[in-house]
């Protein structure tokens, strides 16, 4: 009876010291095996998270609407045309955000030198879309976007000049009037800005936009001096927008 | 950030000046060329150029070059009529007549540039005391400067 329980006594001692001793090893192994797999849990545990996310990622996140008093701004410091505008902006993924802008130029300008007189009053309308450059980080108050926009205007517009008379053949005079010339103008805007959050639901924005005009109407005699929604000055020109926006509760 | 607009606003409404073209008065451009090998060619001898139009039933003339040698090419003003004449003196006896008919189309663009006189040039019709023949190259005078006509001339052996 003694010997047998000294012999249990010693498998039981024995057994304790494999334990102990086997302990040590199984850590070691499991220690080895989470070195060699962490960098690819990780990279699952990001993949799914990033899943997740996709999938969380509402559709639709909301409506905004803006208005641009970058024109009005130009007329009250010195600038011989006025503008305004209002957009209507949603917001898809945080990412991608289409736009559908609408407003109204206005012109009535003499030049001092010369004389000549050139008045336009005409609707514009600008459809496209920006992309949100920062979507990833939702949290911040606000993102930088680049954009692209189809401008049209279908606009009527006046000049009016002193006579022209011939410099060699001075008798032969031309009076300079013409009214109500039509023109409709498209062109394409290059856009790059931002938006930032002021308070609660209102944001300010600016962007800078590189106008290419596409199309316009062709008139033998004269072509407008300025384009509501374009600006002045040839085929391509840079502009400017400042907009107050307010993110519409649905 | 208002300041900012305010000077971004404005700097881009200068920005946006365009300039005026330097040629403001457009002219019809006329190439010397030799009849035989259609190569360029420069009128030696002096020449007087004087052009003339109508105006109101009596004609206007008026000296455009007096006494020029060694020229290849002539730039010369339409009238603000319809139809310009030039005459070209080789000599005292031997001379050209051209007459240029033509659509004056006044242009204007930018207010601060003034009106320009664009032509479309309809017919030509000359004489062929010294010259051979003119041909129309191009329609169209702007304020580009393009050849508007080759005058074609026999280089004397």
């Amino acid at each position: 009876m003694k010997s047998e329980r000294t012999s249990i006594s010693i498998i039981l001692l024995l057994s304790s010291i494999f334990l102990l001793l086997s302990l040590p090893v199984k850590a070691q192994e499991r220690k080895i095996r989470f070195k060699s797999e962490v960098e690819k849990e990780e990279a699952e545990k990001k993949l799914q998270e990033k899943a997740v996310q996709k999938e969380n990622v509402v559709f639709f996140q909301g409506l905004s609407i803006g208005a641009d008093v970058s024109g009005l701004l130009n007329k009250a410091f010195g600038g011989d045309y006025t503008y305004g505008g209002i957009s209507v902006q949603a917001n898809l993924k945080n990412r991608y955000m289409p736009v559908v802008e609408i407003g109204y130029g206005k012109i009535d300008v003499t030049n001092e030198d010369t004389q000549i007189h050139f008045s336009t009053a005409a609707p514009y309308a600008r459809v496209g879309m920006d992309y949100n450059m920062m979507y990833k980080k939702p949290h911040l108050p606000g993102y930088i976007y680049v954009g692209g926009r189809i401008g049209y205007t279908p606009m009527k517009y006046d000049y009016d000049a002193p006579t022209l008379v011939d410099p060699n053949w001075k008798d032969l005079e031309i009076p300079i009037n013409y009214h109500d010339v039509k023109s409709n103008v498209t062109w394409f805007e290059l856009v790059v800005g931002l938006k930032a959050r002021i308070f609660k639901s209102f944001h300010m924005g600016w962007s800078l936009r590189y106008h290419s005009r596409l199309k316009m109407t062709k008139n033998e005699n004269t072509e407008p001096h300025y384009i509501p929604g374009f600006g002045k000055g040839g085929k391509t020109n840079f502009g400017f927008a400042y907009n107050l926006i307010y993110d519409l509760p649905f | 950030m208002f300041l900012f607009t305010i000077a971004i606003s404005l700097g881009l409404n200068s920005c946006s000046e365009s300039n005026c073209a330097l040629e403001t008065v457009p002219a019809a451009h006329f190439d010397f060329l030799s009849s035989d090998m259609h190569q360029p060619l420069a009128l030696t001898s002096e020449i007087t150029v004087s052009a003339s139009t109508m105006i109101r039933d009596s004609i206007e003339y008026d000296t455009i070059y007096n006494a020029i040698s060694n020229i290849n090419s002539l730039s010369l003003p339409l009238s603000y009529s319809t139809k310009t004449t030039y005459i070209i003196h080789y000599t005292d006896l031997l001379m050209d007549k051209i007459e240029v008919t033509h659509r004056p189309i006044p242009f204007v663009s930018e207010i601060e540039c003034g009106v320009l006189m664009f032509h479309e040039i309809e017919d030509i019709q000359y004489t062929t005391n010294a010259l051979d023949s003119i041909v129309i190259v191009n329609k169209e005078i702007t304020n580009e400067e393009r050849t508007n006509f080759h005058i074609y001339y026999t280089i004397a052996e």
